[in-house]
């Protein structure tokens, strides 16, 4: 037996206790009227609160709401105490008779959560709890119950004759119970109203038994000050009372109506996914179960381990107390999608769990097609990319080749001119305007060698991606080892390749402050990996800059895939897996 | 003749320069780019501006039209692209003509001057 369990049971057994010696006080008290209807209604009240409140603690043990239900019934017997003759054991209860009402309040306010989630709810709940308690006290020390209405035991507290002090204390504490009552059902009505579907039917019956109470004692506290008639006032006591007693059944009653209503949405959502109509959305079948109008769907990619919405849009799930709750659906020990919905919806996990549960295989095709919208949309994206990142490859080639070799050439054709116009008369001249072009002519070779290398370096084309990146690393201006095997690779993979550790290097020369960096190649599982680490300051962001982001989609374009590692102070990591059968 | 070369890349500038004065001919200053181009052109007031089409910030098509709005000297223009992509655009600028880089020789220009 669980130590909640025993504990539970030990509460139970002293709330059975508690419900007998309140009769036993009653029933020996010397002024109270109609004692079995009082042992009657009070047990009806104390044991219905505490055995409910037993029930939903052991439910669900990490919501205060069962253990305020329990307090209501043990305040409310401990109220029995102002029924004694013994002046000390009654002023006790003259003290605490009133405490139940704010443990009642706090119950109404922080169901079904447990958790009093507004403002509003967190002031009402305050002055529940100051005015049953400061406020009571102060209307305990100015009650004479001896002379007043009641004819009970002398008050012991009492500290003043004085009726008029006395008037002034018991009318404040009245009216403004009566208006803190009021502010209450106005606050349970608005929150019925704005609760959602799946909530109204859990919430309905025990507001509308709380909201009643709570009017009735605000007719009761007004009663002195109204002038009732005694009659009139003893009928409102009474339906109070049954009102009062009506709560912990209103709360089992609406688990009971929630539980069936949903047991039926669920069954009603396995019939509408398999009578869905190919257009027929996911989402609002299950925003339609669930009642929750909010309730969005995101589906898990596992390749890319992102979230996207249905149109392939990339979704964020949101953070915990970010105002909207996720459950995730689960599809033979694997994750397919999650639901983002109402908190309040939070409160029948359950249920979220079943319509999951229900909706999992039709989820699980709507994953692949949202996969495939995805990968569609990035497609598109990256096309782009490539279409720009040539057309600006182009620019950049005519620039280099106007700017570097075309205008050698040029100054080349100048000098030869005037080397030819002067070649008999001035063979000095001749031969340093000769001088001169041969300059020319090789600084123009050299641009072009280099931009060659750019475009498609040779070593490449004609003995693969080794010698290419040994020449690389060669070149890098700080050390660099290469492990990569003489097995030649598809072209396109091998350029890929090529550029994507020549884009590395650079990056690592210009920005990583490393001091050395490894390039390796390995062919596993169908896949080429081509990593280049260094051991530089981290920290880079692989979604800033174009070089690398043209990197990504030229490898994505090969359906193979870029990360960067690159924590800070921990060097870099730059992976592509490239499929290559 | 006197002569302002005006283009971005020096190692023209150098073989022009040579080119004319091997001639016999002046140069009185050299612009990297049109702005100082315009620049150097109204203060030296040469006889002609031999300025690049193609150059950062102020090309040699603007160069022309601020020079002949300012009343300044004569314009030819020179680039390594072929003549034909900017006849239009030579006629428009108010230059006096213009030569492919490749087929730059002072005769012609001497020729295009007179």
């Amino acid at each position: 037996m669980t130590s909640l369990r025993r504990a539970l049971i030990a509460l139970g057994i002293a709330g059975v206790a508690a419900g007998v010696v309140a009769s036993l006080l009653v029933l020996s008290s010397d002024f109270q009227e109609d004692p079995g209807v009082t042992i009657a209604f009070g047990l009806a009240v104390g044991w219905s609160f505490i055995g409910t409140g037993l029930y939903a603690w052991w439910r669900r043990p990490d919501n205060s709401f069962g253990a305020l239900m329990v307090g209501v019934g043990f305040a409310f017997f401990a109220g029995a105490l102002g029924a004694s003759d013994i002046p000390g054991v009654f002023a006790v209860g003259l003290l605490t008779g009133a405490l139940s009402f704010a443990f009642l309040i706090h119950l109404l306010l922080s169901f079904p959560s447990g958790r009093l989630e507004s403002r509003a709810a967190r002031i009402l709940a305050a002055i529940a709890y100051v005015e049953t308690t400061v406020v009571q006290v102060a209307t305990v020390l100015v009650t004479d119950s001896e002379n007043g209405d009641c004819k009970c035991t002398a008050n012991p507290l009492l500290v003043t004759h004085n009726q008029t002090v006395s008037d002034v204390v018991v009318g404040f504490q009245a009216i403004t119970s009566a208006l803190a009552l009021l502010a209450m059902t106005v606050f349970l009505v608005h929150r019925w109203r704005t609760a959602p579907r799946p909530l109204k039917g859990l919430l309905g019956p025990m507001y509308l038994a709380g909201a009643v109470t709570m009017v009735l004692y605000a007719l009761t506290l007004t009663a002195d000050v109204t002038n009732f008639s005694d009659g009139v006032e003893a009928g409102v006591d009474l339906a109070a009372l049954v009102t009062f007693t009506a709560i912990p059944y209103g709360f089992l009653v609406g688990l009971l109506r929630s539980r069936i209503a949903r047991g039926g949405a669920v069954s009603e959502l396995v019939t509408r996914v398999g009578d869905r109509t190919p257009e027929g959305s996911m989402r609002d079948l299950l925003a339609d179960a669930l009642g929750d109008p909010s309730l969005e769907l995101a589906y898990w990619l596992p390749d890319r381990e992102v979230y996207v919405a249905e149109d392939g849009a990339e979704v964020t799930l949101p953070e915990p107390g970010a105002g909207r709750s996720v459950t995730p659906v689960v599809r033979d020990g694997e994750c397919v999608a999650a639901i983002i919905h109402d908190p309040s919806l939070d409160e029948e996990p359950e249920f979220v769990r079943g319509a999951a549960a229900a909706a999992a295989l039709a989820l699980e095709s709507e994953r692949l097609a949202a996969e495939l919208r995805a990968r569609v949309e990035e497609l598109r994206a990256s096309r782009g990319r490539l279409v720009r990142a040539g057309l600006d490859e182009r620019r950049r080639l005519e620039r280099d080749l106007h700017d570097g070799a075309q205008q050698r050439l040029v100054s080349l054709r100048l000098a030869l001119g005037m080397a030819q116009d002067r070649v008999d008369e001035d063979p000095d001249m001749t031969r340093m305007l000769l001088d001169r072009g041969v300059k020319e002519l090789e600084s123009a070779l050299a641009e072009l060698r280099e931009l060659a290398r750019g475009i498609h370096p040779g070593v490449l084309t004609d003995h693969g991606l080794g010698p290419a990146l040994s020449s690389l690393a060669d070149r890098a201006p700080l050390p660099v080892d290469v492990e990569a095997d003489a097995d030649r690779l598809p072209p396109a993979v091998e350029s890929a390749a090529y550029f994507m550790v020549a884009e590395a290097l650079t990056n690592v020369a210009k920005y990583s402050r490393a001091e050395h960096a490894r390039v390796s190649v390995e062919r596993r599982n169908g896949h080429v990996r081509v990593e280049v680490s260094d051991d530089g300051l981290g920290g880079a962001d692989a979604n800033r800059g174009s070089g690398l982001r043209g990197l990504a989609d030229r490898i994505a374009a090969l359906d193979g895939r870029l990360t960067v590692e690159s924590p800070d102070g921990a060097g870099t990591v730059v992976r592509a897996d490239i499929p290559c059968a | 003749m006197t002569a302002v070369i005006v283009d971005d890349h020096a190692s023209f500038r150098d073989a022009m320069r040579l080119m004319l004065e091997l001639e016999g001919h002046e140069v009185l200053g050299e612009a990297a780019d049109g702005e100082e181009g315009v620049r150097t052109a109204l203060e030296l007031r040469p006889d002609v501006v031999v300025s690049d089409v193609q150059m950062p910030h102020v090309g040699g098509f603007e160069l022309a039209e601020r020079l002949a709005a300012a009343g300044g000297p004569a314009v030819v223009l020179i680039s390594s692209h072929d003549a034909c992509d900017y006849d239009k655009l030579t006629a428009a600028s108010g230059a006096l003509g213009f030569i492919p880089k490749d087929e730059l020789s002072v005769k012609r220009l001497v020729t295009l001057l007179s």
